[in-house]
C-alpha cells in the first residue's frame, strides 16, 4: 500500500515537472533601469517557448511607449536548447528618452499556440521601470553658454570616401599628364606588348631567307622580289646605322654610305643592289636569273659584313665605318675604340 | 638583262634629248650660274606648263626668259606688267576700219608663242586673269571669235617678293595655274665675279636660235611617252596627300599649320614635271629622285599657311621638305 502512494506521488510530481517545464517564459530587460537623458540603453526580449508552438511577437514602431523611442532594433533570432525540444527566441532594441522621469515599460504580451489549440494563450513578461534623469543645476552658479555638441572620433570608415576620391583624382590627374606628355611627344598613348626586336642583322638575315624561301622572281614576280629586297635592306640601314633609308631615294642611300667610309667593294654591291632594283620597280626592267640571286647574295653578304658594327655611320666622326678590302675583314671606328671584324661578323678588338 | 620597251623609249629619248645640251650650252652663255632656273625653264618647255620665277631684282630671270625665247625660233613677247595695263593690251581688241568699213582683229602681244609677263604682280586682278584664263585655255576670245593660240605657248611670269607696296598678289587660284614656282637665289661669289666681268666687257653674249617649234613639239611627245610606274604614282599622291592631310603621314606638328594642301593639278604637274626631269636627265622612266627633285617647285605655291605657322616662321619649304622626308619613298 505504501508503495502504491510512493508511485502516485512520483508520478504526479513528474506530471507536475512536464507540466511546468511547458509554461512559456516572457522575459523583458534592461541593461540598466536608469539613464541620463539622451543616452542610450538596450532592452532585450525574450520567449522561451516549446518546439512547434507558434508565437506571436509583440510589434513596435518607433516608441514603445510615449517617452521611450526606439533608436533600433534587431531581428527576432531563435535558438533551439534541449535537444530541440524547446525554442528560445530574443529581440533586441535600442531605446532612448529624451524627457527626465521615472516610467513603466510595462508587460510585453507574447501570443501562442500549441500544436492542436484551436486559440492563442498568452504570456506576458514583468514591466519594468526606468529612470531617466537630467544633470543636476546649480542655481547658484552663473548662467552659462550652451556647449557645442561633443565631437566624435574620427573613424577609418568615415576618412574611406575621401581617401578613395583622393585616390581617383590623383590618378586621373596622373592619367591626363601622361597623355598630354605622350600626345605632345607624338607617340601612343599605350602601347601593346610585343616581342622585343630581334638584332637588326639577324631580322634581315631571315627576311632574307624568307625571301629566298618565297621564289618570287622564278614566279615573274620581278618587282616584288626586289622591292622587298630593298625594303629589308633598308629597315637594316635604319636599325642598324640610322640612316632613315626608307625615306631615301637610292642616290640619298648611296651617299650616306659613301659618306661612311665603307669599301669600295661594298658601296658599290650595295649600288648595284639598289640600281638593279629601281630598274625593275620603276622602269619594267626583267632581270636574269644570275641578275636576281645575285642581289639576294650581295645583299645577305653586305648584311654579315656589317653585322657587328655600331653606332652612326657618319664620315670621320663618332661610328664611322672603315672595312679593309684586302683582308676581307673590316674594322669599326666606335668612337676611339677599334673593332676588327670577320666575315662572320664576330668582332674583337685590336 | 631582258630589255622591254623602254629600252626602245631610252633610245629615242638619246636621241631627242640632244637639244638639251645645246639649250644649256646657249643659256648658259648669257647666264652665269642659275643652273637650277635654267633646268626648271626647261621642264616648262618640255611640259608644257607655265613658270613663276621669283626673285629679287637682278638676278637675270628676264634675262634667262629672254635667252630661252632667242634660243628657240619661236616668237617671243614681253609684257610688263604696270597697274594702268588693261586686258585689251593683252589679248588684243577689235578696232573699226574705215578702208574695209568692219571691225577687224587686232592681236594682243598674248599670241605669241613665249610670253614674258614680267613683274606680274604690278597689274591688277583683271589684268591677270585675263592672262591666266588665256593660259589655261590656250584660247582667247575677241568680239564673238575664239582664237587659239598657236603651241607652244609658254608663260613665264616674274614677280618680286620684297616690294608689296603697289603690287597686286596673285590669288591662290590664279598661281595654281603655274606648274612651277622657281624662287631664285643670289649667284655664288665666283658666279658673281664672272657676272661682273661679262658685263664691264665691250660686247655681250647673245643667244643664237638652234631650236625649231616643231623640236619642241616633239620633244613633249616623247616626254608624254616616259614612263611612269604605278610605284611613282604612288609616291607622287602620298605627297599630295600629306600635305591635305598631315595627320595620315605622321606629320602631327604641322596639325594647325597648314590651312589648304595642294590641289590636284600639284599631281597632274609633279607627274609631268618629273617626266620632264627624267627626259633631261636622258631617262625614258621616272624614279623617285625625280619626283624629290621637282617637288619643291611644284608644291611650294599650293599650299597655305595658317597665321600659326606665320607666327612660327614656318614656310611651304619647310613643309614640302618634311613632307619629303617623311613620306616613304617606293
Amino acid at each position: 500500500m505504501s508503495q502504491i502512494r510512493y508511485f502516485s506521488i512520483t508520478v504526479a510530481f513528474v506530471l507536475l515537472s512536464c507540466s511546468l517545464r511547458s509554461q512559456p517564459e516572457a522575459i523583458a530587460r534592461l541593461d540598466t533601469n536608469a539613464m541620463l537623458v539622451g543616452d542610450q540603453v538596450e532592452l532585450t526580449l525574450s520567449f522561451l517557448a516549446s518546439a512547434g508552438w507558434e508565437v506571436e511577437w509583440p510589434d513596435f514602431h518607433d516608441t514603445i511607449t510615449a517617452h521611450i523611442e526606439i533608436i533600433s532594433k534587431t531581428r527576432v533570432d531563435s535558438t533551439q536548447l534541449e535537444s530541440g525540444t524547446q525554442v528560445y527566441m530574443r529581440q533586441m532594441f535600442r531605446i532612448t528618452s529624451f524627457d527626465s522621469g521615472y516610467y513603466v515599460i510595462p508587460p510585453f504580451r507574447f501570443a501562442y499556440r500549441r500544436p492542436g489549440d484551436t486559440g492563442y494563450m498568452t504570456a506576458e513578461s514583468d514591466p519594468l521601470l526606468l529612470s531617466v534623469y537630467s544633470l543636476p543645476v546649480s542655481t547658484e552658479e552663473a548662467f552659462r553658454d550652451i556647449k557645442g555638441p561633443l565631437g566624435a572620433p574620427f573613424t577609418f570608415r568615415e576618412a574611406l570616401p575621401w581617401i578613395i576620391v583622393f585616390l581617383i583624382l590623383l590618378a586621373g590627374g596622373y592619367l591626363a599628364f601622361y597623355l598630354i606628355r605622350k600626345r605632345k611627344q607624338s607617340k601612343p598613348a599605350f602601347k601593346l606588348f610585343t616581342r622585343p626586336e630581334l638584332p637588326p642583322h639577324i631580322q634581315a638575315l631571315e627576311a632574307l631567307d624568307k625571301l629566298r624561301e618565297k621564289k618570287l622572281w622564278q614566279t615573274g614576280l620581278y618587282k616584288e622580289y626586289h622591292s622587298s629586297l630593298t625594303e629589308i635592306l633598308r629597315v637594316y640601314l635604319f636599325r642598324k646605322f640610322n640612316i632613315h633609308a626608307l625615306e631615301m631615294t637610292s642616290g640619298e642611300i648611296m651617299e650616306h654610305l659613301v659618306q661612311s667610309s665603307l669599301t669600295e667593294e661594298y658601296t658599290k654591291s650595295m649600288e648595284g643592289i639598289l640600281w638593279l632594283a629601281d630598274m625593275v620597280k620603276f622602269a619594267r626592267e626583267e632581270p636574269l636569273p644570275d641578275e636576281n640571286e645575285q642581289s639576294l647574295d650581295l645583299a645577305t653578304a653586305f648584311v654579315k659584313a656589317t653585322a657587328s658594327l655600331n653606332g652612326e655611320t657618319h664620315s670621320g666622326g663618332e661610328g664611322a665605318i672603315v672595312i679593309h678590302n684586302d683582308t676581307a675583314a673590316m674594322t669599326a671606328d666606335t668612337g676611339g675604340e677599334k673593332k676588327e671584324i670577320s666575315e662572320e661578323g664576330e668582332g674583337h678588338v685590336v | 638583262m631582258i630589255q622591254t620597251d623602254i629600252k626602245e623609249l631610252n633610245e629615242r629619248i638619246q636621241k631627242e634629248s640632244a637639244f638639251v645640251d645645246i639649250v644649256n650650252l646657249e643659256m648658259h652663255k648669257v647666264i652665269v650660274g642659275q643652273k637650277h632656273m635654267v633646268e626648271r625653264l626647261l621642264i616648262g618647255l618640255l611640259a608644257n606648263g607655265h613658270i613663276l620665277l621669283e626673285g629679287v631684282p637682278g638676278l637675270a630671270k628676264t634675262l634667262a626668259i629672254k635667252s630661252l625665247a632667242h634660243t628657240i625660233d619661236a616668237g617671243f613677247a614681253r609684257i610688263q606688267f604696270t597697274p594702268d595695263l588693261l586686258p585689251a593690251d593683252l589679248l588684243g581688241t577689235m578696232i573699226y576700219s574705215q578702208k574695209k568699213e568692219e571691225f577687224v582683229v587686232r592681236k594682243g602681244p598674248v599670241f605669241s608663242n613665249f610670253i614674258l609677263a614680267d613683274e606680274i604682280n604690278r597689274s591688277p586682278a583683271k589684268v591677270q586673269s585675263a592672262l591666266l584664263e588665256a593660259m589655261q585655255e590656250r584660247q582667247v576670245t575677241l568680239g564673238d571669235q575664239t582664237y587659239p593660240l598657236e603651241e607652244p605657248f609658254l608663260v613665264l611670269a616674274t614677280q618680286n617678293p620684297i616690294e608689296q607696296e603697289g603690287t597686286y598678289p596673285l590669288p591662290e587660284a590664279q598661281v595654281d595655274r603655274f606648274m612651277l614656282k622657281v624662287v631664285i637665289d643670289y649667284p655664288k661669289k665666283e658666279e658673281e665675279k664672272m657676272i661682273l666681268r661679262q658685263n664691264i666687257a665691250s660686247t655681250f653674249p647673245q643667244t643664237n636660235p638652234t631650236l625649231k617649234k616643231e623640236d619642241i613639239l616633239k620633244a613633249r611627245e616623247v616626254v608624254r611617252d616616259v614612263y611612269l610606274d604605278e610605284k611613282i604614282e604612288n609616291y607622287i599622291t602620298d605627297i599630295v596627300f600629306a600635305s591635305r592631310y598631315p595627320n595620315q603621314y605622321k606629320l602631327t606638328r604641322f596639325e594647325g599649320l597648314i590651312s589648304y594642301g595642294a590641289s590636284p593639278r600639284a599631281s597632274i604637274y609633279l607627274a609631268l614635271a618629273s617626266k620632264a626631269f627624267a627626259f633631261i636627265r636622258r631617262r625614258g622612266y621616272v624614279i623617285p629622285e625625280d619626283v624629290r627633285a621637282v617637288a619643291h617647285d611644284v608644291m611650294r605655291h599650293r599650299i597655305g599657311l595658317t597665321y600659326e605657322a606665320e607666327a612660327e616662321n614656318i614656310s611651304t619649304e619647310d613643309i614640302v621638305s618634311e613632307i619629303l622626308n617623311t613620306v616613304e619613298v617606293p
